[in-house]
């Protein structure tokens, strides 16, 4: 919901701009360290129009796989040169259709491509002149708005994309019927500001994520309490619940951290979909266990197992951002930091109320009410996300 | 006695009123009987006092504006939520005030059937459908603007901007007289015929059938001849489109036309200049008429102007009509797009960069040549703030250009361009940067480069 809104409030400015109603093509550049990702979506009508009705004998994709025939017609339309005029190898990486949503246009379907360009060894990644003209050699009304998705150096990315930057817009100047080459120069970014930016993303994944707060209340809340014949009894005292705030918050961290490094590599993958659940149950398990203790002297054991599970899904963010490998590992510690920045900061407000709460006579209503709403809460989570 | 003396009083009181009751209707009045007696310029300004006259000095700062291009480009095709306009809303003004605004309006359009103003209230009547059919909020009758870019006068320069979703008039006037009528933008959905009210009207039908008619009496081979191989979703020259006709002309030129062709022409034409008033309009019409045989006639896809990419264009030395049919938004199936616009006289000739004295922005950003003097291979360095194209051309002192100019769309930052000279003779020349920025502005800077 959140990334349709952003993409319709980002289209909504482009038509303010540029005042006009039909559906343009977007292309969202990435960049890594030494890699570019062209990432086109152009109205499928469009398409239709421009490659294969117009010209049906020359360029129709008679006979060729559409995979093949995509990347004739853009060896012709999307070129980029570096300064000393060499062309860049591209390669089309990805094809596929989608449906997109204008404001005005309502739904229509865009065909989506990747595209792969690797500068030459010597060459600036950053500084290139961009040769486009798909569609618009045809449609001449037609424009494609070039804008700047991902650049990890100047802590640019997808998810926060309000820093998204537009670099141009492409279009045929009606003037003499040509497209210019567009002359990009993108900022040079640091390693500082891309570590900087996955802190600031990592506090605001956990800020943002109440199924992982939730958990986290539920842990604390039980820290002081000392079981006697399977029930809460009573507060074990500051020493005791400190020390093992302690113990479950370091256990929990250090189960996310682990998974987290594990699935962004991509060396292990889990279906998203099934953690999600898996974190659901975690909460209904700890909010069980607010209620009557099931696993009281294990929580260790249970914060780092449940760690794991957590550490899958944030590892979801970041692994869809396709950084290769020294961006990742700058990431890693960026954005686990930027998570356990928050968690330090909410335990350390946390703590002290629950455990002076807990030596006082509402510490059993508390407990029930939280614990019961943890369980209402994960068990509607539960069904939300397994259906 | 006492029965006499009542009388006299009831009389006295009933003569009294009457006497202030005709004193106030007279007083009311002044004005628009002023305005009624006069004509052409003077009683638009004339009804553009009394309108600010109703206005309080909020509405009228909001009315009121500076004349610039910056301004003056604030038109479009979309619904008012997705490209704001400036000036003050229909939908904001009281009852006597709107009937002020139009009344303005009339006096600045034409008054012929189905064209000027009865056009503009079918427009608005055409939105208020759309609101009521699917469109909903952004879409209506209150949803229009109209705007005083400078301040009213006979002999100051301003321009009369009104518009709003598929409809926008920018009438200039300058020392007294009308110096531009266009970019006049007419677009409508529905184009099929609409009920409103106890009214069914289709207010671009005419404008359609004149054109189409143009093309229909074209033989295979005019067609051929006027068939553009490119294609048109929309009008090439819309919103923020300003000063951007092509420089070579496409189609077919009307010099090869027969009589009754050309007639067709004019006629067609007619159904865009005849939107102003009667006397500019006649003015136009000359115009355009002596100039017909230079005027080229071009069009994509088919020549009915009813589905899809149909689109035509008239194209003379100051005459430029667009129409474009494309796909409803709100109602099936299609809908047209058209523009009105004069190669000098847009906008009264503001912004118009073939015009020496107009006076452009200095560029102030980093624009360096070097090395300087060149021995034949130099770098242009130039940097901007933000996104714009620029173009970079060699003049030498005779102002000859030299050699093939440097055009780039480029981002913000700063950019090295390659400047081969190696050709060119011995000599000083002279080196014009021009800045496009995206909201249509231009700036302009020179350097001056030595080849040795």
């Amino acid at each position: 919901m959140k990334k349709r809104l952003v993409f319709i409030v980002c289209l909504t400015w482009v038509s303010q701009l540029w005042s006009h109603p039909m559906p343009n093509t977007l292309i969202d550049l990435r960049l890594s360290s030494h890699q570019l990702v062209f990432d086109l979506k152009i109205p499928l009508l469009d398409v239709e129009t421009a490659v294969f009705q117009t010209n049906p004998v020359s360029d129709g994709h008679a006979g060729l796989p559409m995979q093949v025939f995509m990347e004739q017609y853009f060896s012709k339309h999307l070129q980029i040169k570096g300064l000393d005029g060499r062309l860049w190898p591209v390669q089309l990486i990805g094809l596929d259709t989608i449906v997109a949503s204008d404001p005005i246009m309502g739904n229509f379907q865009e065909l989506h491509l990747n595209f792969r360009v690797n500068p030459p060894e010597n060459a600036d990644a950053r500084l290139f002149l961009l040769y486009y003209d798909a569609i618009m050699h045809q449609i001449v009304t037609h424009q494609a708005i070039l804008s700047i998705g991902q650049d990890w150096e100047n802590g640019i990315h997808a998810s926060e994309n309000a820093t998204a930057k537009s670099l141009a817009v492409i279009q045929v100047d009606p003037t003499n019927g040509k497209v210019l080459p567009v002359a990009v120069n993108l900022e040079k970014g640091s390693i500082w500001k891309g570590f900087l930016a996955m802190f600031r993303l990592g506090m605001r994944h956990i800020a943002e994520g109440y199924d992982h707060l939730l958990f986290l209340l539920l842990l604390v809340m039980v820290a002081p309490l000392v079981s006697v014949r399977q029930r809460w009894d009573h507060a074990g005292g500051w020493r005791f619940g400190c020390w093992r705030v302690i113990k479950v918050v370091t256990s929990f961290t250090i189960g996310h951290s682990l998974t987290l490094v594990i699935c962004s590599f991509g060396w292990v993958q889990f279906s998203s979909r099934w953690v999600e659940v898996a974190i659901a149950v975690s909460i209904l398990i700890s909010a069980l266990h607010t209620i009557r203790p099931l696993f009281f002297q294990r929580e260790v054991w249970v914060a780092g197992g449940f760690g794991l599970i957590h550490g899958m899904a944030f590892s979801n963010t970041l692994r869809s951002l396709a950084l290769e490998n020294t961006q990742l590992l700058w990431s890693l510690l960026g954005f686990n930091l930027g998570i356990e920045a928050v968690q330090l900061g909410l335990v350390a407000f946390l703590a002290p109320v629950l455990f002076w709460l807990s030596e006082t006579r509402y510490d059993h209503f508390l407990r029930l009410g939280v614990g019961g709403t943890g369980v209402l809460i994960s068990i509607y989570w539960m069904f939300q996300r397994l259906f | 006695m006492k029965f006499k003396l009542l009388c006299s009083a009831a009389l006295v009181v009933l003569l009294l009123a009457a006497f202030t009751w005709q004193h106030t209707a007279a007083k009311d009045g002044t004005t628009c009987f002023t305005c009624d007696g006069l004509s052409g310029l003077e009683k638009i300004v004339c009804l553009a006092d009394d309108f600010k006259a109703s206005l309080t000095s909020a509405q009228i700062s909001t009315l009121e504006l500076a004349y610039n291009l910056t301004n003056a480009a604030k038109w479009s095709n979309l619904p008012v939520t997705l490209a704001s306009r400036i000036g003050i809303r229909f939908g904001d003004l009281s009852a006597d005030q709107l009937v002020k605004a139009k009344a303005l309006i009339a006096a600045a359009m034409g008054k012929g059937a189905n064209e000027g103003y009865d056009e503009a209230q079918q427009l608005w009547a055409a939105d208020q459908y759309l609101s009521q059919n699917g469109g909903g909020s952004a879409y209506g009758s209150g949803q229009y603007y109209l705007a005083f870019l400078g301040t009213p006068s006979t002999i100051g320069t301003w321009e009369l901007q009104t518009g709003g979703h598929h409809f926008a008039v920018a009438n200039t006037y300058s020392g007294g007289v009308m110096t531009g009528a266009t970019p006049s933008f007419r677009a409508v959905e529905p184009f099929a015929a609409f009920q409103s009210g106890t009214n069914t009207y289709q207010p671009m039908l005419q404008e359609r059938d004149a054109l189409a008619a143009v093309l229909a009496s074209f033989s295979g081979a005019e067609l051929a001849t006027a068939k553009l191989s490119t294609t048109y979703n929309d009008i090439a020259l819309g919103p923020g489109k300003d000063w951007q006709f092509p420089t070579i002309k496409s189609g077919i030129k009307c010099i090869q036309l027969s009589t009754t062709q050309k007639e067709k022409v004019i006629a067609a034409i007619r159904t865009y200049v005849e939107d102003i008033d009667s006397v500019n309009a006649a003015a136009y019409m000359a115009l355009y008429t002596a100039q017909l045989d230079e005027t080229y006639i071009a069009y994509a896809n088919t020549t009915a102007l009813a589905t899809q990419k149909d689109y035509i264009r008239i194209d003379g030395p100051r005459v430029w009509i667009e129409y474009s049919v494309q796909n409803g938004i709100v109602l099936s199936p299609t809908h047209p797009h058209s523009v009105w616009r004069d190669h000098l006289s847009d906008y009264g000739g503001l912004g118009n960069p073939n015009v020496a004295t107009n006076n452009f922005q200095t560029f102030s950003g980093k624009f360096e040549i070097f090395p300087n003097p060149s021995t034949g291979n130099s770098q242009v360095e130039v940097a901007l703030e933000n996104p714009a194209t620029l173009q970079i051309t060699v003049y030498d002192a005779m102002g000859k250009k030299v050699g093939t100019d440097l055009a780039y769309n480029v981002t913000a930052g700063s950019h090295n361009f390659p400047m081969d000279l190696k050709g060119v003779p011995a000599a000083i020349y002279n080196c014009i940067l021009t800045v496009k920025n995206a909201d249509g502005t231009v700036s302009r800077a020179s350097r001056q480069l030595s080849k040795i």
